[in-house]
Formats: structure tokens, C-alpha cells, sequence
């Protein structure tokens, strides 16, 4: 990843949200409205994913505007 | 009556599937990003957080604002209550006895949410004219994201699961336990109204001097239900090897008699266990911005401390009974949930009927002390979105109303629907909240961390070490 700007961050942080929303909604309309149950660790898994982007830019975009945290 | 309440809970049911599979996503998902930041602190250094509840005793004597230690015993009384129990039982029967197993994982990952929520209410809390400390969600949302109005929406949130939905599962499980114990004719409407007018006494009237008193009572409470479940246990000892290994053996395979996938049996441990521990919810960051302390992190520590304790350890006895009764089968023979499935397995030992009215009392004291702290938690949160006496008294006729119906419906499944989907919208909320203000969290652990690494046995913190301590009011 290179360097992305502030707004740009906020803007794909708000986008990975709705994702990981609209990942739940998918993984509860599976479990009510199919037979096959596990199929709704398929959003589930993306969704996780989509949590650690989520994060990662939250990260990224607080890194950017104040620097790494000194460990 | 019956078919209105069963077209309800169709509907609350939808909402509760949908509202939990995205508070899914968010709560155990950002559970785990946590637990990796904090390189599993919660685990490598229990022994340092469980020093750090336990010294805080001594720490606390003569001090006029509340210590560390008397903030843990306020949040384990908000935390050890009905769902310790009735919780437990219906996540059995519903999950099956993997459930247990699934509610010790996401009591791991969520004592990471508590620390990350407990230092975060640490860091913007607020000391009042009445010389306390105050914060949690609706404080850190409305400092660190710098809007009242999300402020205002995540205190009426709170109110809503506390003062509603919680108050409501305690309520309906207390009616259940004591009409269990007590049979006779309309049992449920003369209870229902007992707990209504108690409750209403308690809201009106003298609940602080209470709510101290039950902060006090309720460690001692867990600790007898601890030795009461124990002695259950032994009157069926030679199962409790089979009961161990129940919890592993459906960890992953749930019984056939229950159906659904594994799916079900996660789902049920984490919404019974995040009823009990209440990692994540926003309600123990309540308790835990009251406290004065040094360093937040030690309000972290101390709060991801209570989650293991409530879940590994009091919810795990509770579980131990149930089980030890013998086989899945003849558990669900009972064809009760709830407190009720406790007090038929107990009651099936030599402790005979007594252990139903023991069991009564145990939930009824449960339920009353967490429906103050869920009371006090609601008021609380009203008087930061309007401080005056219509919003508190229009609170109080809320909570009240709610325990008179849910007592009155008597169906857990109903009011546990109603209450896990303010659950699941309040969890969800509050998650997003700290990971967007979680970078102040990671800068105050790396402080501490430094300051124990330079040997500094009590850390101090200011909130120089953060890099935007805009909105921090305290920590000068």
C-alpha cells in the first residue's frame, strides 16, 4: 500500500464498515433462507477479513497523521 | 395471548438473526485484531492483572473517590447475575453442551474489547460537580469522534439494552425461578407484580443506598453460588468426567436431537456469554471510568480480568452442573431452559426441593442487584442526553414496565430475542467506536509498557503521551 491520502482513508474505512454490515446481513439471510447452514461461514470469513482492512486503515490513517506509536 | 406473543417473537427472531450476524462480524472480529495488537495480554499476563485486581484492596482504603479494586467489585456485581446461571442453562439447551466451549473462546477475545473500552472510558472520563468520576461510550464517542449527536445515540442505545432488554431478561428469569419454587394459583402475575413494585421502590426511592449494598453483597453471592454449585457437582461426580468431555465432544458437532450447524452452537455461546461478561457492550466502561487511578491500562487489566473470571469461572460451575446431571438427552428430557433447568437438575439430587428455593433466592438477588446497576447505568446515560427530571422519571416508568411484562410473558426464548437484538445493535455500535478512537489505547499501553520495563513499579500517566488529547479533560 502506498501512501494514501486523509480523505481518501476515512472514505475506504467508511466503505470496509458498510462491507462488513452488508457481509452480516448476507451471512444471516444464508442461515434463514438455505438448507446448507455452513454455507454462511463463507461471508463470515470475508467479513472477518474485511475487519482486519477496516482496522488496518484506521491504523494507517492515524499513522500517516501522527507517526508510528514508539514502542 | 399465545398467538400474539408467538407472532413477536417471529418478528423480533428476524431481527435478532440479522442484528446478531453483523455484531458478529464486528465483536468477534475486532476481538481478535485486538487480542493480536495486545499479543494476547489478556492470557500472558493474567498473573500480572489478577495482582493488580487483588492489590487494588489496600489501595482503596480511606479514599474518598472509588479505587481500582472497588470499581472491579462494582463491575463483577453488574456482571455475575442471572446470565451465570439461567444464561448458561439455555445456551446448553439450546446450543447444545458445546456452547460452553464457544463462550470460554469469546471470553478470551472479548476480555481484549473490555481492556480496549475500560481504557478508553479511563481516558475521557469526566469528574462531575458531585466530585465522581463519569464516562463510558457516550463519553469516549462524543470526545475522542468529536460529536454529540453520535454521543447522544449510543446513551439511548445503552438505554434501551440496559434499561429494557437486560432488565427484562432478569425480571422474566427471577418470575420463572421463583414460581419454580413457589406453585400456586396465578404464581406468575402475583410474582410479576412483586418484582414491579420492588423494582419500583428501588427506582424511586433509596437504590444508591442499595446499590452500595449490593455492590458489596453480590462478590459474596457469587462466591456461595460457587460452593453451592460445587456441592450440586459432587452429588454427581461420577459424571462430571462425561460433562467435561461433552463440552469438547460438540464443541464442533452439535447433537442431532437439537439440529442446525455449527453456526448455531457458536452463535448461542457468544450471545450467552457476552450476556454474562458483557465484553464489548459499553456497560462495564461505565464502572470502569469511575475509578481513580494512576494509569488507565490498569483499569484495562483489571476489567479484562473480570471477563475470564465471570466466564471461566462462574459461568464454567453453572455449565459443570447442568452437565453432570448425565446425558444430553436426558437433560433436554426436562424440556426446560433457564433457571428451571437448573433447579430440575438440582433438584433431582439429595438436595431434593429445597435446592429450587435456594436456586429462587439466588436469582432473585442476582436479578435485583444487576436490574440497579442497569438501572443506574440507564439514568446515567439519560441525564447525559437530557439532565432533568422528565427524562429520569420517564427512565425509571421504562424500567419498570419493562420487568412487570417480561415477568408477565414468563416465555425466556421471547425475552431473550428482544434482549440480544439491543445486545447485538449496542455491541456492534460500540465496537466500531473503539476501533476508531483505539490508537489512544495502543499509545497509553506503550507507555506503560515503557514506564514498567524502566522498573517504575506504580506507572503515572498524562495525557501528554497521547498524540491528539483533544477532548481528554482529565490526566493533566
Amino acid at each position: 500500500m502506498g501512501v494514501i491520502r486523509m480523505e481518501k482513508t476515512d472514505m475506504c474505512i467508511a466503505a470496509a464498515g458498510i462491507i462488513a454490515v452488508l457481509l452480516g446481513i448476507a451471512m444471516a439471510y444464508i442461515e434463514r433462507n438455505t438448507d446448507d447452514v455452513n454455507l454462511a461461514f463463507i461471508p463470515l470469513i470475508i467479513g472477518f477479513a474485511d475487519i482486519f482492512v477496516f482496522f488496518y486503515l484506521i491504523e494507517k490513517k492515524y499513522d500517516q497523521k501522527y507517526g508510528k506509536i514508539k514502542e | 395471548m399465545d398467538d400474539l406473543l408467538t407472532v413477536i417473537d417471529g418478528m423480533v427472531s428476524v431481527w435478532n438473526t440479522y442484528f446478531w450476524r453483523i455484531s458478529f462480524v464486528f465483536l468477534i472480529g475486532l476481538g481478535i485484531v485486538f487480542t493480536i495488537k495486545l499479543k494476547g495480554m489478556q492470557i500472558t499476563h493474567l498473573r500480572d492483572n489478577a495482582r493488580l485486581a487483588v492489590r487494588g484492596v489496600s489501595e482503596g482504603k480511606g479514599m474518598k473517590k472509588l479505587s481500582a479494586f472497588e470499581a472491579f467489585c462494582i463491575s463483577m456485581g453488574a456482571r455475575i447475575g442471572v446470565g451465570n446461571i439461567a444464561g448458561v442453562a439455555t445456551a446448553i439447551a439450546t446450543g447444545g453442551p458445546g456452547a460452553v466451549f464457544w463462550m470460554w473462546i469469546f471470553a478470551i477475545i472479548g476480555s481484549a474489547s473490555s481492556f480496549m473500552e475500560s481504557v478508553l472510558a479511563q481516558i475521557y472520563k469526566e469528574q462531575k460537580t458531585d466530585g465522581g468520576y463519569h464516562g463510558g461510550p457516550a463519553y469516549y464517542a462524543t470526545k475522542g469522534l468529536k460529536s454529540r449527536k453520535i454521543g447522544i445515540f449510543v446513551a439511548i442505545l445503552l438505554v434501551l439494552t440496559f434499561g429494557v432488554g437486560f432488565v427484562m431478561v432478569q425480571s422474566c428469569n427471577a418470575t420463572n425461578a421463583l414460581c419454580g419454587a413457589f406453585e400456586f394459583e396465578n404464581n406468575t402475575l402475583i410474582f410479576a407484580s412483586l418484582i414491579a413494585v420492588i423494582a419500583a421502590v428501588l427506582v424511586f426511592g433509596g437504590f444508591k443506598l442499595i446499590g452500595k449494598f449490593s455492590a458489596s453483597i453480590v462478590p459474596v453471592m457469587a462466591l456461595l453460588w460457587i460452593i453451592f454449585a460445587i456441592v450440586a457437582i459432587c452429588f454427581n461426580i461420577g459424571n462430571l468426567g462425561n460433562a467435561i468431555a461433552m463440552i469438547f465432544r460438540h464443541a464442533f458437532d452439535i447433537p442431532s436431537i437439537i439440529g442446525g450447524g455449527i453456526g448455531t452452537i457458536i452463535i448461542t455461546g457468544l450471545k450467552r456469554g457476552v450476556f454474562s461478561n458483557e465484553a464489548g457492550l459499553g456497560s462495564i466502561a461505565n464502572i470502569a471510568a469511575t475509578s481513580d487511578i494512576k494509569h488507565p491500562i490498569k483499569q484495562g487489566k483489571i476489567q479484562s480480568f473480570g471477563v475470564l473470571v465471570d466466564t471461566l469461572v462462574v459461568c464454567t460451575v453453572t455449565a459443570l452442573v447442568v452437565l453432570s446431571y448425565g446425558s444430553f438427552e436426558s437433560i433436554l428430557a426436562f424440556g426446560d431452559k433457564g433457571s428451571v433447568l437448573v433447579q430440575d437438575v438440582v433438584s433431582s439430587t439429595a438436595l431434593g426441593s429445597a435446592a429450587n428455593y435456594i436456586i429462587a433466592i439466588f436469582m432473585f438477588v442476582f436479578a435485583f442487584t444487576s436490574m440497579i446497576g442497569y438501572y443506574t447505568m440507564s439514568e446515567s446515560n439519560a441525564r447525559f442526553v437530557k439532565d432533568n427530571k422528565l427524562t429520569v422519571n420517564l427512565v425509571r416508568i421504562i424500567v419498570i414496565r419493562s420487568a412487570f411484562i417480561a415477568s408477565v410473558i414468563a416465555d425466556v426464548t421471547i425475552v431473550d430475542d428482544i434482549s440480544d437484538t439491543f445486545m447485538a445493535a449496542m455491541a456492534a455500535v460500540n465496537m466500531v467506536i473503539v476501533a476508531l478512537l483505539s490508537r489512544s489505547v495502543f499509545e497509553a499501553y506503550a507507555d506503560y509498557r515503557r514506564q514498567r520495563k524502566a522498573g517504575i513499579e506504580e506507572p503515572e500517566f498524562t495525557k501528554s503521551v497521547l498524540s491528539n488529547s483533544e477532548g481528554v479533560t482529565e490526566w493533566e
